[in-house]
């Protein structure tokens, strides 16, 4: 726990605000700063197949749900 | 305008995440000067990729490695724990390329790339699997140490203390090496194991032959194999690991540091389960189940082969298990919110500025822990279906991933190659595969009877 302490300090004694932040522009890539975050990427084209399979996968994940349920409903029954 | 006054200009919206993280980077710059595989280098950048590996050594998975080695002992079920944590590492390390490549959390690249309808049912799938998972690791907590006569209310509380300690420090580095110390006692199986005196050579059998199974495949055997494959391979692994890489701040060229820390947590991640699976060997025959969900259960059904020490260490993993799985299912909860929200949604927040991230970390802990203390909840419902729902839950995800990792315009160079792109689409296929053949068996069980 105090090599944990001593190596948390050592982190913070390095982000101490110093009299200027470009460092921090020198050291993080521009989109890893959180005003970056603000930029979306926009929507990409979805071909007709990617929507089908989309749509496949997720009927499929809800019969499955059904499935899940109702094994739980026969197995409590059971028990 | 000279490059030090545009940067001057450009300070003005820096954050006290932003100089944190710049922090770790800044140590991480001047320890890649001296080599990219320098043990300091690797203790900096390992992390995301242990702590979600052995986070998903959860409470429900450990019990149902142990419900697997009391019910089909030592044969088929160990290389196959090693097939599934293979499909892990081909899965997660795609979310570490995302991460490091587009700076951006999982959820927020589904909502961007594909819009908000398509995200909420991704953000469904998640929260609904986080919330059931959640319980189950207060269900490993209260009976992990439920086997030491700590009365449940104690215990739930106290998990949840942990766990509001660790987001307290609001420092991604503080957190995760908090995380990834508590994941270490994951390693408390070995020690069991080796106490029930494992059969070296059935093991070394059991890999090379793939076999027995006794019984061969019958409807449990089924449910048997869905849950040691939601035991490695869930949707909460995909958001946690690459909004973690996010918050850390890997960039491309941490990549293959960021892999060998998703293998070398796999690696760890499988012995455990293994280990898992040969210790509750010794209970073959024994009609031990998940639903055995009292940890004490199957402690107390170890303790005349394994000792009260052993019964004791393994007691303690379960403990563990649910505890860190909740530090990190509640954590990739919050990411979640927040990358969809727009709220400030890192560990390096500070408390007043990531106020609704943190709220959410640990209201999402606090409700679980919550529903294990009402008297008569079907807790053992939950634990039945939890990794199942998870398989299930996964061919969706995957395809989103699967679509964002060979998106050039946001990955670039990071892109899937062909072969990653093969066997993301072999671990889609055996996920449906396994997923179609629970369908089979719960509405036709006489087809595997």
């Amino acid at each position: 726990m105090d090599t944990l302490k001593r190596q948390t300090m050592q982190h913070e004694q390095r982000v101490e605000p110093e009299v200027s932040d470009s460092w921090v522009l020198e050291e993080l890539e521009p989109d890893q700063l959180v005003g970056a975050k603000a930029h979306r990427f926009g929507l990409r084209e979805l071909s007709p197949g990617v929507r089908l399979l989309m749509w496949a996968l997720r009927f499929y994940a809800v019969l499955m749900l059904v499935a899940v349920i109702y094994q739980v409903v026969m197995t409590v029954r059971g028990g | 305008m000279d490059r030090s006054a545009e940067l001057q200009q450009n300070t003005e919206g820096i954050t006290l995440e932003d100089r944190r993280r710049a922090g770790d980077r800044r140590q991480v710059r001047q320890l890649r000067r001296r080599g990219n595989w320098t043990p300091r280098l690797l203790w900096l950048l390992v992390g995301p990729g242990i702590l979600v590996m052995l986070g998903e050594n959860d409470a429900p998975s450990m019990l149902s490695y142990a419900a697997t080695g009391a019910q089909y002992g030592i044969g088929f079920f160990l290389p196959f724990v090693v097939f599934t944590f293979g499909m892990a590492f081909v899965v997660q390390e795609m979310t570490v390329r995302l991460g490091a490549a587009t700076h951006r959390g999982h959820a927020e690249l589904i909502f961007d790339r594909f819009g908000p309808f398509w995200g909420w049912f991704a953000m469904g799938d998640l929260l609904l699997g986080n919330f059931l998972t959640l319980v189950t690791e207060f269900i490993g907590v209260r009976a992990g140490l439920g086997f030491f006569g700590v009365p449940p209310v104690i215990s739930v509380l106290g998990a949840l203390v942990v766990v509001g300690f660790a987001v307290t420090t609001a420092r991604y580095w503080t957190w995760e090496r908090i995380a990834m110390g508590l994941a270490g006692f994951n390693a408390l199986f070995v020690p069991v194991a080796l106490l029930a005196h494992p059969h070296w050579a059935a093991i070394g059998h059991a890999f090379a032959t793939w076999g027995p199974l006794p019984g061969g495949l019958r409807n449990q055997t089924v449910v048997i194999l869905l849950s040691n494959i939601g035991a490695t391979v869930t949707p909460w692994m995909l958001f946690f690991q690459q909004s973690a890489v996010v918050d850390k701040g890997l960039t491309p060229d941490d990549v293959r540091q960021g892999r060998f820390d998703t293998a070398l947590g796999a690696i760890l991640a499988a012995t455990f389960a293994i280990a898992t699976i040969v210790a509750t060997a010794t209970l073959f025959g024994h009609p031990m189940s998940t639903s055995s969900f009292q940890a004490a259960e199957f402690a107390q059904a170890l303790e005349p082969y394994i000792g009260h020490v052993g019964a004791a260490l393994f007691a303690l993993g379960i403990f563990e298990a649910g505890l860190v799985a909740a530090i990190t299912i509640a954590t990739s909860s919050a990411y979640a919110f927040g990358e969809v929200t727009g709220k400030s949604h890192s560990l390096n927040s500070s408390l007043r500025d990531g106020l609704p991230f943190y709220a959410v970390l640990l209201l999402s802990a606090a409700v679980a822990a919550g529903v294990v203390l009402i008297p008569g909840a079907p807790l053992e419902s939950i634990i039945l279906i939890v990794n199942v729902i998870a398989v299930l839950s996964m061919p969706p995800a995957l395809l989103f991933l699967y679509l964002l990792v060979n998106d050039r315009e946001i990955m670039g160079d990071l892109a899937n190659t062909r072969l990653a792109n093969v066997l993301a689409i072999i671990v889609v296929v055996i996920l449906i595969t396994a997923g179609l053949l629970f369908g089979v068996s719960s509405i036709f069980p006489s087809v595997f009877s």
